[in-house]
């Protein structure tokens, strides 16, 4: 039953806090375990005997609250439980992991469970709400200035997007009467007037770009991500999870209004401005958590790309490249919380030598890279050879290979640590670190990226029953566009980007809280504008 | 029809709702931010208990005579709405004291210090 996903983290996360007061660690990490076994039985389920659907209360659907489970949702469900279970063991020896860490960790897991499976739309603003409210106390745990600045920007950015979709939703019910979003997409073709439907699809539309951070909405995260203090779980989970409920989200109600409205052009637009903002940002920083953060922003534009393609293979190719994002970010920010704590510092250009120092994070960062920029037998080349099977335009096969070349920049920025001189602090130099648990961790999220390339298709079709067929000519091909591009981009990053002022500048471009609001509003307007043009 | 008919529930709430969203928009104080986002969401709440509201309707319970009810519906998400902005005003209100009261400082500022922590 697919309400237990939900129940159960809350209940340990209020047992843990409120009747346990000594060490209550291992109950958390048993109860992840459980949680994640349970989801792998579910998955099996819904693989053999298709969609399940849990009516609460007993009502008859599209009248109860719903949850509702298909490949899709089940997939990104264990990927949830999977990655908070590793997070978790992570963190196990942090000093930040106290019984308050717990509770927060536990119900913002039950609350991504819950906007995963949930179908009612004011169900999903509650969850949303609630789980800004948590992730805003997760990003200022240590209660820092900069903490409780970035907390609130978060908070209040995120409220206020979500009271447009509270919004949307009452003219949802106006005209439909349902707050199902299986019943509305039923009877949504029987509007007789589009034009009744551009104010509620603005209004969700205008939340959810916000969520997933597109253009001209992304300043908020990386603040929220890159808050110095945070412990570095947090950002991998924003960005490994978080982002993910944002996306399916995308994916779902685009789905239903597109029915009656099509957007596919205007987010294949602002996907691409996206992802080139994104990497552009991404090259310019220096703070490690900022550059990935940024970077964050550049991969989700790209898979905004590939769900707005309306191609089969390049939708299923943004779908694993969703699934890719999360193994790899995941990596690459945990390896920056392992290298923060043994370099005492976040700066690009003060960290070197990872190889020879750390050599297990060394190699996860290796595996990391080669994920994101799709290397040849990682995750990500098999995702982003499918995003491109989305179109034949030679402009856009042009701005895809354009993305790709940016992120291989900011990687090169990124491998430039592993290399070179030992730069860590004399009091910790010589430490020995070969049993260190986080490190051995990142390095399992890495080969996991590894695998999840080398049986790329065979995993779409274990997860998603998409076959696909990856002809070795075109990948062969594409493999050979690839180590161009690695070349370029290491010319481009010795001869140019290292050397400029030019990015330094870029890289502290960014909006003031006011702006953000007056971004949303006119991200509002032009999506309602440009609606109003089409219909 | 008499000229002021079509001040409805639903056009104040939007009304509002974009009061609400001008405040944001331009005042830099966090006290402001803070009461534009309850003003926004009292406009939200009124379009809710006003929509499909037909006049003469009688409340769902309690009533033997025969007449169309009214939706409870959106009362009842409206009451789940209200409470959880009450938390959000809060703990918005929490962190803006703490924030106050600890660095002194009120408004919006674009400085930003990224060092300050070796996590």
């Amino acid at each position: 039953m697919l309400y237990w996903l939900v129940i159960i983290p809350i209940i340990i996360a209020v047992i843990n806090i409120g009747f346990i007061h000594s060490d209550s660690r291992k109950l958390i990490v048993g109860s992840q375990i459980g949680i994640t076994l349970y989801t792998t039985y579910l998955f099996f389920n819904v693989r053999s005997q298709g969609t399940i659907i849990n009516n609460m209360a007993g009502y008859p659907r599209a009248f109860s609250i719903t949850l509702y489970a298909d490949r899709i949702s089940i997939v990104l469900v264990w990927l949830t439980t999977l990655l908070f279970l590793g997070l978790l063991i992570y963190a196990y020896s942090g000093d930040y992991f106290d019984s308050q860490f717990g509770f927060l960790y536990l119900t913002l897991q039950a609350l991504i469970i819950a906007l995963f499976l949930s179908t009612d739309l004011f169900n999903i603003y509650v969850l949303l709400e609630v789980s800004t409210v948590v992730v805003a106390i997760l990003i200022m745990l240590r209660k820092d200035r900069q903490a409780v600045y970035d907390g609130m920007i978060f908070l209040f950015i995120s409220v206020i997007a979500s009271s447009f979709w509270l919004f949307g939703v009452g003219f949802l019910y106006r005209t439909f009467g349902h707050l199902d979003l299986h019943a509305i997409s039923e009877v949504i073709t029987e509007v007789e007037n589009p034009r009744s439907l551009i104010l509620p699809f603005a209004f969700i539309m205008t939340t959810i770009s916000l969520k997933i951070a597109l253009f001209p909405l992304s300043s908020w995260l990386p603040k929220a991500y890159g808050t110095p203090s945070a412990p570095p779980v947090i950002p991998a989970i924003l960005s490994g999870v978080y982002e993910t409920t944002g996306l399916y989200l995308f994916i779902r109600l685009t789905a239903m209004f597109s029915q009656v409205i099509e957007l596919n052009t205007f987010f294949l637009v602002i996907g691409f401005v996206t992802s080139i903002v994104g990497f552009t940002l991404a090259v310019a920083q220096n703070d490690l958590r900022l550059l990935l953060a940024y970077s964050t922003i550049s991969q989700v534009g790209l898979m905004t790309v590939g769900f707005s393609f309306g191609a089969e293979a390049s939708y299923w190719g943004a779908m694993y490249h969703m699934f890719a994002h999360s193994l790899f970010k995941t990596v690459l920010f945990l390896s920056v919380g392992v290298l923060s704590h043994h370099y005492k510092t976040r700066d690009i250009h003060k960290i070197r030598g990872v190889m020879k120092t750390l050599p297990v994070t060394g190699f996860a960062i290796i595996f990391g890279l080669l994920g994101i920029t799709g290397a040849p037998l990682f995750n990500g080349s098999i995702s982003k050879y499918m995003i491109s099977y989305g179109s034949d335009s030679p402009y856009i096969q042009l701005l895809l290979n354009l993305i790709n070349l940016g992120t291989l920049l900011y990687s090169m920025k990124f491998a430039a640590m592993l290399f070179g001189k030992n730069t860590q602090p004399d009091d910790i130099k010589g430490q020995d670190t070969r049993h260190d648990v986080p490190q051995w961790t990142t390095l399992t999220f890495g080969v996991l990226t590894l695998i999840s390339g080398l049986f790329g298709n065979r995993l779409l079709q274990f997860l998603y029953g998409y076959d696909f067929t990856i002809y070795p000519g075109e990948y062969l091909e594409k493999s050979f566009i690839y180590l161009l591009l690695v070349l370029a981009a290491f010319a481009l990053y010795k001869g140019w980007v290292k050397e400029r002022d030019l990015f330094s500048k870029i890289g502290y471009i960014e909006l003031s809280f006011n702006a953000m609001i007056t971004a949303l509003v006119a991200f509002f307007i032009g999506i309602v504008g440009y609606m109003y043009w089409l219909t | 029809m008499k000229p002021l008919d079509f001040i409805t529930g639903e056009i104040v709430g939007i009304l509002l709702f974009f009061i609400g969203l001008y405040g944001l928009m331009t005042k830099k104080t966090i006290v402001k931010t803070i009461m534009s986002m309850s003003i926004m969401e009292s406009g939200i709440f009124l379009f809710y208990i006003t929509i499909n509201y037909t006049v003469g309707s009688v409340p769902p319970i309690g009533q033997a005579q025969e007449a169309a009810f009214v939706d409870p519906v959106p009362s009842a998400l409206m009451i789940t709405a209200i409470v959880i902005g009450i938390g959000v005003t809060a703990i918005g209100l929490t962190m803006f004291m703490h924030y106050k009261q600890k660095h002194g400082i009120t408004h919006w500022s674009r400085n930003r210090d990224q060092t300050g922590s070796d996590h």
